[in-house]
């Protein structure tokens, strides 16, 4: 359905457009958490604060949170900062399936937490790469296609991301979720999106999400490609999975990585 | 409902007695020279103190006291006529038209006593004329009627050229567009580029604003009247009209038969940009289809001298298609029967039927594709009204009836369209509904100088069964689903109801001037799902249910009407004041779409809105035009939406101003202007930014808080009509337009998007805007 919006908000043959130069006053300053836990892996979060939305710099991470990781058993991390990576990381806690965490970010005397469940991620097949023609909506080119299955009994959320040739292939408007609604299950080559290079490595990175993760997912995409709501829903902050007015993702995930080499020329 | 509909009728005519005179009845009906009935045209004494319009068969009445009159009959495009009667019992005219071959007789968008605006009871409507939109500029060289009502005063506008109207602070669906008694569910061609009304197929137009009469409903903001023209309104058994532009060409046929008992008209319309694309040396271009078409057709036929028949249809189509993976279309049908009948000199009675239908459709993939999928949506209604006239002397007119209406509403079918599909069929679950209503209404002349136009409409909406409703522990938006119960085929699931009264006064200061004081309520039973501004073809519209609670609304209106020297001006000057009941609007990243518990995203709270709205135009002379400036508020206030704070709805527009002219520079060559400024809308823009894992995402302040720049853009045109020769039996004329002249120096947004850009990597914000300047020319004939 993105696609429609797309083209509405272009009008296809009728419209076009120009970088205007504006300023909206800038608003409240914000404080951002994204903090990522997956099956057998660390937790990593970074904590920033909002800036003008034209800024050409990234916001710095600050250091001078405290970040608790909790889960529901009562076992507790501090995590520490590494410098090098400018964000905070756990040491002993990894991630466990069906486990409930809490994530608490004390910064300036205020307290913000969330809370996320880590869903297993059933298992699909395998992914190919497929030389196909020029499209419409498409160059000629090599494109990754998914096989499997997926349960459709229980409500799911997934998050793709691809890569090629160690290229990250996700635009920076381009966030690949989907759910398990009116699927039958059965994914029989199923065009992920990603085109690749040949004679390469492609790669695709499947992370099952909690049905917060998947509505701060799908928000964002809304956001990313709106079209200022004259067709499309109009754009709006994402709902944050944090409590006391921080913005943040706290995004825990059972991860499968599916590769396969192109040898298509 | 009987007693009620006979009290309202015995409470009337009580009055009546209590003023009655000794008056006499003159009727008759107008019919140009092919027999076919004229439809307003305007019958009135020469002091103007008494007059009327016919109506769609052409039929008038005036109660009159005895003496000697002299009756002036007029109307545009005919030859004035005048009789002169004595009046000493009823009297029964037939009158026959004669076409002034030196007036154009195309469009007529109502048609009025040259002081109507000031005599008559209504507020919020306005006259247009066919010169006046024929010679104005026109988007791509097509006459559009829409685009013409949205430069009246009160009516806003989504954007750039976007059809869809927004009435004195309403939302674009609620508006109730009628063709031949039909309602349109989407009205534009072209994702609003252009309305689906074929100007060549078109008799008249009236806009109301406030006072909607009594006998019409199911919307809160207003009434686009439209009525198709009657075949055969020319000397003529058979003639053809059309025009050739640079995006669609016209043609219409009519004539009459059985000796003019009869008429018929049928006229088509197609765009054919995507012709142009089978010139591309790309196969894959080729492939892509962009068009609209739309058809009329309409015949009528005098049985006797008291009954009539006509039946009228429109059907039209969008179809949009990108090589063989993307299919878009949707397009409207309608069907009207209306049978005229004649019970007395007094009691006329129009029995209607109506049918419509609006459906889209939209295909992605090709049939080998996992991912193909069709999904349809849609919208059917059948109904049928009896509306009764009533005229018992010349202190009175009543209008009185019922009516029917039953709706299917598909608000999704979603299908898997290959063999090896990952989808799974899904169907929606249908809604159905019935709306009935019991309208009554009296134009009550109590003085001179004051008159009364009251009404009353009784509606009553079933949400009726097949049909699921869900249950919740608390709001749907923040609550869970408990459980949902199930209803059989003709269940009713709920029953609202509601009284809609509509009062107007008159009172003339002198001869020139009057003012005017009105309110009425309507409620709106059925509600169009759109969370954008520019309503888009898979919108799909829901009844009255336990969430989507009736919307209703009370306008208070008052307006000063003056017209100048002989009524060549018109002057008004109107103000109003709207509160709305349970308002509708989305929360925040609301998902519409296949959203079989859609009460998760909506929030309903009130909204108000006021202005006032100034009006000056010239009528007469080789300068017309006029001059429409709007000031305007608009807001909602709606609880879970903006966290609970006011905020301005999404067509609120501070200022709006219109001037148009058409200047005759000679017999054959006619000069047109329209200049157009507009407050920009408001919308919702990030002010300030942050990153997520590879995207940046913005910080949204409150609820459309930013405003877009102020729109204003510049047209002109010029029409050159054919040499008019002796024995030449067509004739043509030539249409050279440019849409916003300066285009090129000032852009028009009607739209800002934040964006991160996909090759640069910077932020940005981006303006979409329609191209300018547009240069189009028509070529219009008719033999």
């Amino acid at each position: 359905m993105k696609n429609i919006f797309i083209l509405l908000s272009t009008l296809v043959l009728f419209s076009c457009q120009k970088v205007i130069d504006i300023h909206p006053a800038t608003g409240d300053v914000k404080v951002i958490i994204q903090a990522y836990l997956y099956t057998d892996s660390v937790a990593h979060v970074v904590v920033t604060k909002s800036t003008d939305y034209l800024s050409t710099t990234p916001p710095p991470s600050l250091s001078s949170a405290t970040v608790t990781l909790t889960d529901d058993h009562g076992n507790s991390e501090v995590l520490t900062w590494n410098a090098s990576r400018q964000r905070f990381e756990s040491s002993v806690m990894k991630g466990i399936v069906d486990e409930t965490y809490t994530l608490k970010v004390d910064l300036e005397g205020k307290s913000y937490s969330a809370t996320s469940t880590l869903l297993y991620l059933d298992q699909v097949d395998s992914i190919t790469v497929v030389k196909e023609a020029k499209t419409t909506f498409n160059d000629e080119g090599y494109y990754m296609k998914l096989y499997g299955t997926i349960p459709t009994n229980v409500d799911k959320y997934y998050l793709f991301k691809g890569y090629s040739a160690g290229k990250f292939l996700n635009g920076p408007n381009d966030i690949v979720y989907a759910d398990n609604t009116m699927i039958s299950g059965k994914l029989d080559g199923i065009d992920m999106g990603y085109k690749c290079d040949s004679l390469a490595i492609a790669k695709l990175e499947i992370y099952s999400l909690t049905l917060g993760a998947n509505k701060f997912y799908s928000s964002a995409e809304l956001q990313l490609n709106n079209d200022g709501g004259f067709f499309s829903t109009p754009p709006a902050n994402v709902p944050s999975m944090f409590n006391n007015g921080a913005v943040g993702l706290f995004q825990c995930s059972d991860v499968q990585v599916l590769t396969t080499y192109v040898d298509l020329q | 409902m009987k007693y009620l509909i006979c009290f309202c009728i015995s409470f009337f005519l009580a009055i009546g007695y209590v003023n009655a005179q000794t008056t006499y009845t003159v009727s008759g009906k107008v019919v140009d020279s092919t027999g076919s009935p004229l439809a307003g045209v305007i019958v009135r004494t020469s002091d103007g103190a008494i007059g009327s319009a016919t109506d769609g068969d052409g039929l008038f009445k005036l109660q009159v006291p005895k003496g000697e009159y002299t009756i002036i009959i007029s109307f545009f495009g005919y030859k004035e006529q005048q009789k002169v009667i004595q009046v000493n019992n009823n009297i029964m005219l037939a009158i026959t038209m004669e076409e002034d071959l030196e007036m154009a007789d195309e469009i007529v968008i109502t048609g009025k006593a040259p002081d109507e605006n000031v005599t008559n009871t209504k507020m919020g409507a306005t006259e247009l004329t066919v010169e006046e939109i024929k010679t104005l500029p026109a988007l791509f060289g097509e006459v559009d009627i829409v685009k013409n009502i949205q430069t009246l005063p009160g009516v806003q506008v989504a954007g750039d050229g976007n059809t869809g109207l927004y009435v004195r602070g309403g939302g674009a669906d609620q508006n109730l567009i009628l063709v031949d008694e039909a309602p349109v569910y989407n009205a534009s061609h072209l994702f609003g580029i252009f309305s689906i009304f074929n100007a060549d197929a078109v008799q008249s137009a009236e806009l109301y604003k406030a006072g909607i009469p009594s006998q019409y409903g199911g919307r809160l903001s207003s009434l686009l009247d439209i009525r198709l023209r009657t075949g055969g309104a020319n000397k003529k058994k058979f003639s053809a009209r059309g025009g050739i532009g640079v995006i669609a060409s016209r043609l219409t046929v009519e004539g009459t038969f059985d000796k003019g008992k009869g008429s018929y008209i049928f006229s088509g319309r197609r765009s054919y940009a995507d012709l142009f694309l089978l010139l591309s040396s790309n196969p894959e271009t080729r492939k892509n289809k962009l068009y609209f078409y739309d058809l009329n057709g309409k015949m009528t036929y005098q049985f006797n001298k008291n009954n009539s028949l006509s039946v009228s249809s429109y059907y039209g189509k969008d179809v949009f298609k990108f090589g063989g993976l993307f299919g878009m279309g949707w397009g409207n049908f309608t069907f009207t029967a209306n049978w005229n009948h004649i019970f007395t000199d007094k009691i006329f009675l129009n029995t209607i039927y109506t049918h419509s239908e609006y459906r889209f459709n939209l295909g992605i993939g090709g049939t080998d594709d996992p991912q193909a999928f069709d999904f349809k949506t849609g919208i059917t209604e059948n109904s049928i009204k009896q509306d009764y006239q009533y005229v018992p002397n010349i202190r009175h007119a009543f209008h009185f009836g019922w009516s029917v209406s039953q709706r299917e509403y598909n608000s999704g079918n979603f299908v898997p369209a290959s063999s090896n599909s990952i989808f799974e069929a899904t169907q929606i679950p249908k809604y159905h509904s019935l709306e009935g209503a019991l309208f009554a209404s009296n134009k009550q002349k109590l003085s001179e100088k004051l008159t009364l136009d009251y009404g009353l409409r009784l509606n009553m909406f079933n949400n009726v069964g097949t049909g699921t409703v869900n249950h919740y522990d608390g709001h749907p938006v923040t609550g869970t689903k408990i459980d949902s119960t199930v209803y059989g085929q003709g269940d009713i699931i709920n029953t609202f109801w509601g009284l809609e009264p509509r009062i107007a006064a008159r009172y003339i200061l002198d001869d020139q001037a009057s003012v005017k004081l009105g309110f009425n309520r309507n409620y709106q039973y059925i509600h169009q799902i759109s969370n954008s501004l520019s309503p888009v073809p898979f919108d799909v519209w829901v009844p009255s249910n336990d969430y989507f609670k009736p919307e209703a609304v009370n306008q208070y209106s008052v307006g000063y009407f003056r017209n100048l020297k002989d009524n060549t001006y018109e002057t008004s000057v109107e103000g109003y004041y709207k509160t709305y009941t349970n308002s509708i609007d989305y929360i925040d990243n609301a998902n519409l779409l296949l959203n079989p518990q859609i009460e998760t995203q909506v929030y309903t709270g009130k909204a108000w809105s006021y202005g006032a709205e100034f009006f000056l135009k010239k009528k007469k002379g080789r300068l017309t035009g006029w001059v429409s400036y709007t000031l305007s508020w608009s807001y909602k206030k709606i609880d879970g939406i903006n966290n609970g704070e006011k905020y301005f709805a999404g067509y609120d527009r501070r200022h709006n101003l219109n001037v148009i002219a058409s200047y005759k520079i000679s017999e054959r060559v006619t000069f047109g202007g329209q200049f157009v400024f507009g407050t920009g809308r408001p919308m919702g823009l990030p002010n300030g930014g942050y990153q997520i894992d590879y995207f940046w995402l913005g910080t949204y302040p409150e609820r459309n808080s930013y405003r877009l720049p102020s729109y204003h853009r510049l047209d002109l045109s010029i029409t050159i009509d054919s040499r008019k020769k002796e024995g030449r039996k067509w004739e043509g004329s030539w249409s050279f337009s440019i849409y916003n002249v300066y285009g090129f120096a000032h852009i028009n947004p009607w739209t800002v998007i934040a964006q991160t850009n996909k090759d640069t990597g910077n932020k940005e914000y981006v303006a979409i805007y329609f191209p300018a300047p547009i240069p189009s020319v028509t070529y219009n004939f008719k033999f």
